[in-house]
């Protein structure tokens, strides 16, 4: 117990102290903000008629809250505009553009200004979005209308980047992802979390359960690779395998059951439905078809998950 | 329902108590489609997570109320069908934002399956006194349906401090397919288990976010009830009764702290994310083998502990550094009950720490490299209870290209650990020698590389690469290894205002390979098995605009396959001289549809398309599957003869306003 404590006391005082420490100005994410050489939006609008247009009609351009429309419009983003307009404009000409070539931190960095002091960006350093340098605007068209300003919905704008995953969710055991019944941002946080695959949840398990919480026990009787990850066993996206599986029973249980008897046995074409000595073993559901509850029971005497 | 469409009738009728401004918008969108459905074969799969009939007329809404201040949304798709969902979402900009949502969610397992036993859906299935041939028994779906709602709100009127607060609650209800082992008569027999469950959830987090700090507490509080405990099973042609432990009712709590520093010396930031969390069940044991007969309450209780501390730091403009450690614990503190065996109460102690290193390299290189260790203490294993990972990686990238950006990535993991479970002379004399994959020593290596080309401004590829290979190098029973090849290629073409081209290809070669034992004291009944699951997917897809902005044809064409194999090599006297199964999990699923979109000036958009569907399905395991088996297995048809050919002609109009 005063393990845990301790364990739980280091980080706070770990906060204490860093609070306590001087301050590095330089570390701030926000760019620093430019006086002069604004043109205002009216002149923006002159060429610029179409995406004024639809920043006009978005979120952005609210008044009432601090965003760049109760602020310097266009150039609250994308800076002040008069030597863009002297040298008679062009794309990042004297502009903040962005554009791919422009570094995507420096392009974070510019919703950042206002976005950073928010709880939604609050572990956005520990995201692996960043890290991997992907850009707000990547994801994000900050003139759109759309949900969150997204560039396309889910899952559509993930798997332009998530190619394996768009892979697995067109197999033939899925969850509901490209029926829109779930989204990417069911079980992720595409801003950052503290756990890995930036998942909602510090564990697997901890997340599968809020869908699947007939899983969560505890059960008297359990089954120690289930309690430890699901992942163990499923795969998350889509698999070939029924029921999420990463490979089919008998095979699959025989990966760690298989010093005798019937845990043995080879299930080889001739113990199939067709074969000649077809065997429930092997069938259908093989294992299942007895040890069905798997994931724990409350049964005396159940004979490995068989009531 | 009736509830939740009268809440939200009433908040609209608040809309004009809103203050009204000078740029008061009402936008919406108001959808309808009408689909003729015609299904041959097994209607399972295609309905999977749909609910379509063969006339089918589905609505969508969408609208939203505007102004610099306030908003209100409203959101509805699919009214009337299982697939319905409903959103409404209202507040002030920067101060509130409540919401509700009511979603369903359908879940066909096998449609048309059959069974002589009678009372489905309930948690006694009876069997008539005599055995009845397969003709007469009737059918029935395994099919389960979720349905959730959930309200919310989130407060920033009083900056920086906030509150958020949801509560979403979920019904559950259908059919799953169960396999069950009876006695008196010995009998395996596949049945519906009754789903009945409740989920309620609650959800709280208030907290400070004003740089360089954020803090915040969060609370969450599920309970999951089952209105069936237990499911008792006749005997088929008896009335023996056997029992099955159903999911017991429980409650899981967690109470966490998240907080952060920023601005602090080298440029860094310090995260941390505490969290102590229980999970509780309380049900009596089943002890009887025939009617439910029930021993003494088990309390089940499993605590869980975790801390995640994170320094990152940018102490120079070409570094970036993370470190960081996580301690992560189940504790199970569980009863331990004496019964036909004591149970074992499992856990784990998760301790892991890392460092990464992303270096900004000249001429626009970028590196990343990581080092992590992981020790995993296991409560209650008795094979190998303790493994340390050490893993090392490094990512490299190139952005020095105005047309391309490529990447290229390693990863090595060492998984070591040790055997503890010996007993050379006991029955299980051979347990020493399976080293579970889940726990056991490994060496992992992980490439991934990619490119995005694009040459010209309406032209793009993409080629990504993986290989994951593990090797368990010191199992002797088990699963050996495994390697997966993964390719994924797309290409992107617009042929300027005529045409929107994509194609793509994806392919997964995966095998795996397996050596095991018949007999555990008898060396010469050895067997192994290598298992090919290979996926390609590949696709094209077009919008041809034939009247620019007013008149566009797409076309689109997927292919999904799947091609396993298992190969056996048996090395026995006696052996099985065709053990082999060329189809493992083979399937094909060949979708196209063709549509014409017409959009008017005023907002109109009317589209009519056709569209075609075939899955093929066919497994060593599952071929000739047939009801009653030797051995007195008596199936259902779950999961059985998936096939079907899907013909869809759709018209559909919207309007926009």
């Amino acid at each position: 117990m005063k393990k845990h404590i301790v364990l739980f006391l280091f980080p706070l005082l770990l906060i204490f102290f860093s609070c306590s420490l001087p301050r590095d100005d330089k570390s701030s994410t926000k760019e620093p903000e430019a006086t002069t050489g604004f043109v205002g939006a009216d002149t923006c609008k002159e060429c610029h008629e179409k995406q004024y247009a639809s920043y006009a009609k978005s979120l952005h351009s609210k008044k009432s809250v601090k965003s760049p429309g109760a602020q310097d419009a266009c150039e609250t983003c994308h800076g002040p505009g008069a030597k863009h307009v002297e040298k008679g404009g062009g794309r990042g000409v004297d502009i903040f553009a962005f554009n791919k070539d422009v570094d995507p931190q420096k392009r974070s960095g510019k919703c950042l200004t206002c976005h950073d002091e928010t709880r939604q960006l609050t572990n956005w350093n520990l995201s692996k979005h960043k890290s991997e340098d992907i850009a707000c605007n990547d994801c994000h068209s900050p003139h759109d209308q759309t949900e969150k300003l997204l560039k396309e919905q889910q899952p559509t704008l993930c798997f332009n980047c998530h190619k394996d995953v768009r892979s697995q969710t067109s197999r033939q055991s899925h969850h509901p992802i490209r029926e829109g019944l779930i989204k990417c941002t069911s079980c992720h946080d595409v801003h950052g979390t503290f756990a890995d695959n930036q998942l909602k949840a510090d564990t697997v398990n901890e997340l599968c359960y809020k869908c699947h919480a007939e899983k969560r026990g505890p059960f008297m009787i359990e089954h120690p690779p289930v309690d430890e990850n699901c992942l163990n066993c499923h795969t998350p996206h889509g698999s070939n395998h029924s029921k999420l599986l990463t490979s089919d029973p008998p095979f699959l249980c025989q990966n760690c059951h298989d010093n005798d008897g019937h845990r043995g046995t080879a299930y080889t074409a001739s113990r199939m439905f067709g074969g000649s000595s077809p065997d429930r073993h092997g069938f259908a559901k093989a294992c299942l078809n007895c040890h069905s509850n798997i994931h724990g029971s409350n049964a005396d005497a159940n004979r490995f998950f068989r009531k | 329902m009736k509830k939740i469409l009268m809440i939200a009738g009433t908040s609209m009728i608040f809309l004009p108590a809103c203050p009204a401004s000078a740029e008061v918008t009402f936008t919406g969108e108001v959808g309808m489609s009408f689909m003729f459905t015609n299904i041959d074969g097994n209607k399972t799969k295609f309905l999977e997570y749909r609910d379509i009939s063969e006339n089918t007329a589905f609505s969508n809404v969408r609208l939203k109320y505007d102004t610099d201040e306030y908003f209100l949304k409203a959101k509805a798709s699919d009214i009337g069908y299982d697939t319905q969902k409903y959103e409404f979402e209202g507040g002030m900009y920067g101060n509130f934002k409540a919401y509700l949502n009511y979603s369903e969610i359908p879940h066909d397992y096998t449609l048309g399956a059959t069974t002589f036993y009678s009372g489905i859906g309930t948690n006694h299935l009876t069997s008539p006194g005599t055995f009845l041939p397969t003709s007469t028994w009737h059918p029935f779906d395994y099919a389960t349906k979720r349905e959730a709602v959930e309200v919310g709100f989130s407060v920033d009127r009083w900056k920086p401090f906030f509150f958020e607060f949801s509560s979403p609650n979920e019904k559950k209800t259908g059919t799953y397919p169960l396999g069950m082992s009876l006695s008196s008569p010995s009998a395996t027999v596949e049945v519906p288990q009754p789903i009945d469950y409740t989920t309620n959830t609650m959800n709280f987090m208030a907290g400070y976010v004003k740089n360089p700090y954020f803090a915040a507490i969060s609370v969450y509080y599920s309970q999951f009830n089952n209105d069936n405990q237990t499911l008792i099973v006749d005997s088929p042609g008896t009335i023996n009764q056997n029992s099955y432990s159903l999911p017991p009712d429980n409650e899981a709590y967690k109470v966490a702290f998240k907080g952060s520093v920023k601005q602090l010396p080298f440029n860094s930031q310090f995260s941390t994310n505490l969290g102590t969390g229980r999970m509780t069940s309380d049900q009596s044991v089943l002890t009887g083998g025939s009617t439910p007969v029930y021993g003494p309450v088990f309390n089940g209780k499993v605590d869980t502990n975790n801390i995640d501390l994170v320094l990152i730091s940018n102490p120079v403009h070409f570094l970036h550094s993370k470190i960081y450690y996580n301690y992560n614990e189940r504790r199970n503190e569980s009863d331990q009950l004496a019964l036909t065996e004591t149970n074992v109460l499992y856990g784990y102690e998760k301790n892991k720490a890392g460092l990464d290193l992303g270096w900004t390299l000249p001429a626009k290189f970028k590196l990343d490299t990581g080092y992590s260790y992981l020790s995993m203490d296991r409560q209650g294993r008795e094979d190998i209870p303790k493994t340390v990972d050490n893993t090392l990686s490094a990512e490299l990238r190139y952005r020095g290209f105005e047309f391309m950006t490529p990447k290229i990535s390693y990863q090595w993991l060492q998984r070591s650990g040790d055997h503890e479970f010996f007993d050379p002379a006991g029955p299980d004399a051979a347990e020493a020698y399976i080293w579970r994959y889940d726990v056991a020593p490994k060496i992992q290596n992980t490439l991934k590389a990619s490119v995005d080309i694009f040459p010209t401004a309406n032209l793009n590829f993409n080629v990504g690469y993986k290989l994951i290979d593990i090797n368990y190098n010191d199992t002797v029973l088990g699963l050996k290894s495994s390697r997966s090849n993964q390719v994924n290629l797309d290409v992107g073409y617009t042929l300027g205002k005529f045409a929107k081209l994509t194609a793509y290809y994806d392919l997964e070669l995966k095998k795996t390979y397996q050596f095991e034992r018949t007999n555990a004291t008898d060396p010469t009944t050895n067997w192994d098995l290598t298992l090919k699951d290979n996926s390609y997917s590949w696709g094209a897809g077009s919008e041809i605009y034939l009247m620019p902005k007013t008149l566009s044809l797409l076309l689109q064409y997927d292919n999904v396959n799947s091609n396993g194999d298992a190969d056996f090599s048996l090395y026995y006297l006696g052996a099985d001289p065709n053990p082999d199964m060329a189809n493992w999990d083979d399937y094909r699923l060949n979708s196209y549809s063709i549509r014409l979109r017409y959009s008017t000036v005023s907002q109109y958009t009317f589209t009519v398309g056709y569209a075609y569907q075939s899955y093929k399905y066919n497994s060593g395991q599952w071929d000739n599957y047939s009801l009653v088996n030797s051995s007195n297995t008596l199936l259902s048809g779950a999961y059985a003869n998936p096939n079907y050919d899907a013909q869809i002609l759709f018209v559909a109009v919207d309007y926009k306003f």
